[in-house]
């Protein structure tokens, strides 16, 4: 269908009309993030009850698969998992032993207990539809005291922050996110530096000086100065490091320690 | 169809693309591979809903993806508005009857759209060669879906002949 010239203009200025409008609600909302926020909590609470029948059929189809697979391989798996049992039962008492002393040092330095945190577990409902973003849905929100900020973990480390909450649902920004930027720190050299999301498996850390002794294979925790994660979490390990002959910093690519294509429950810290 | 229906449908469609993309193929497929089925919709206005409804409904659609993926409103919504407006002022001179046009078709809307996006969200990016990459990548699978998304909105979605 040819369109008249009148159409053809008309089109064009309304066109000129919404884009500008996009434009202005994009700053409005890169300063105030309510009316996200808000539009958040409308479509989330619609969607809510879909997801959770969703999840429930993939959750059903991947037990019922994994069990059938899983079962060939149990005896040798079952025989791999003593041995490793009786490896770490060794290393518990070890640990224990440590801790304890641990514990007793720190009174005699007189220094100051780490802020304790509340656990809420969490199911993951959905995904971020684009392949742009790395968010996930979970199924807490308002209703159980959960605050845009919250900082998420799953079993094996960080995971990322809550960024949008309605009253049954919560948007999380997972660490890998082009957006996400966590303060942390390298374990062996005690560098520190910002973890930024890369869009794909891979994290970037940022502003590590030269000169320190990093290697792959590092474990990077966080730092706790960011006001939003606790001192201490897992975040990755140095997966690549790319030496930059000029300039202050280093590059070094991190491997999440969660495999976020795996992810099912997570956790959310709540400061007590 | 008047206004309200057609407005309800594009709605409830948008709804279940929501919950497809993010409930069901995200777990699926692998990022990089991620389709686009809302530009789709926009893409079939643009040919079937050539006047000021078809362009409001894809600023709508913008605005509900910018809610579900992004941490701003606004960059899918312009995105939209122009890939709308470009092709709707030229959809009586572009042949998309056939499937190949069409995935020709889409696959440069996708890429299109991508960079409005990106121009739109980042200011700086780690990694330009992944980004273009993964916009090639998504480009291509959005294009491959189009073919069965048109044929679904042709028959739910009916507009009078071209």
């Amino acid at each position: 269908m040819k369109l008249t010239y009148s159409k053809r203009i008309q089109i064009s200025l309304c066109s000129l009309i919404l884009f500008l409008s996009s434009i202005i609600l994009l700053h409005h909302t890169s300063k105030d993030k309510t009316l996200i926020e808000y539009s958040y909590n409308v479509l989330y609470e619609v969607l809510y009850p879909f997801q959770n029948i969703s999840n429930n059929i993939v959750n059903f189809f991947n037990n019922t698969i994994d069990k059938y697979i899983y079962l060939v391989n149990l005896k040798e798996e079952n025989k791999s998992l003593k041995f490793k049992i009786a490896r770490l039962e060794k290393r518990n008492l070890k640990l224990h032993e440590e801790k304890y002393e641990n514990r007793k040092l720190k009174r005699l330095l007189k220094i100051k207990r780490k802020v304790n945190y509340a656990q809420i577990g969490a199911e993951i409902i959905g995904y971020n539809p684009s392949k742009w973003g790395q968010s996930i849905i979970i199924n807490r929100g308002k209703i159980d005291n959960i605050k845009v900020g919250d900082p998420v973990i799953s079993h094996e480390g960080v995971v990322g922050q809550v960024i949008n909450v309605s009253p049954n649902t919560s948007k999380v920004l997972i660490l890998i996110d082009r957006t996400s930027a966590i303060d942390v720190f390298l374990q062996q050299s005690r560098a520190r530096g910002v973890i930024i999301g890369g869009g794909n498996e891979l994290c970037q850390l940022k502003y590590i000086l030269k000169n320190n002794d990093t290697k792959i294979g590092d474990k990077v925790l966080t730092s706790g100065l960011d006001g939003i994660f606790p001192k201490g979490l897992l975040v990755g390990h140095v997966a690549d490091l790319s030496p930059i002959p000029s300039g202050l910093f280093d590059t070094i690519k991190v491997m999440p320690i969660v495999d976020f294509t795996k992810l099912e429950f997570v956790t959310v810290l709540k400061l007590k | 169809m008047n206004i309200i229906k057609k407005f309800l449908l594009i709605i409830i469609l948008a709804l279940v693309i929501l919950f497809l993309q993010g409930g069901i193929l995200k777990p699926l497929l692998p990022n990089i591979l991620m389709p686009n089925l809302f530009l789709i919709i926009v893409i079939y206005l643009s040919f079937y809903e050539t006047n000021v409804l078809g362009l409001i409904f894809s600023f709508v659609l913008g605005l509900l993806y910018d809610i579900s993926t992004s941490t701003l409103l606004g960059p899918y919504a312009a995105s939209f508005v122009t890939i709308y407006t470009l092709f709707a002022i030229f959809s009586g001179r572009i042949f998309i009857d056939t499937t190949i046009s069409l995935i020709i078709i889409t696959a440069i809307s996708s890429i299109i759209c991508d960079i409005i996006y990106m121009i739109l969200i980042f200011t700086f990016l780690p990694d330009k060669n992944n980004i273009s990459f993964e916009i090639l990548l998504g480009s291509i699978s959005t294009a491959i879906i189009s073919p069965i998304m048109i044929y679904i909105l042709k028959k739910y979605y009916p507009i009078k002949n071209r």
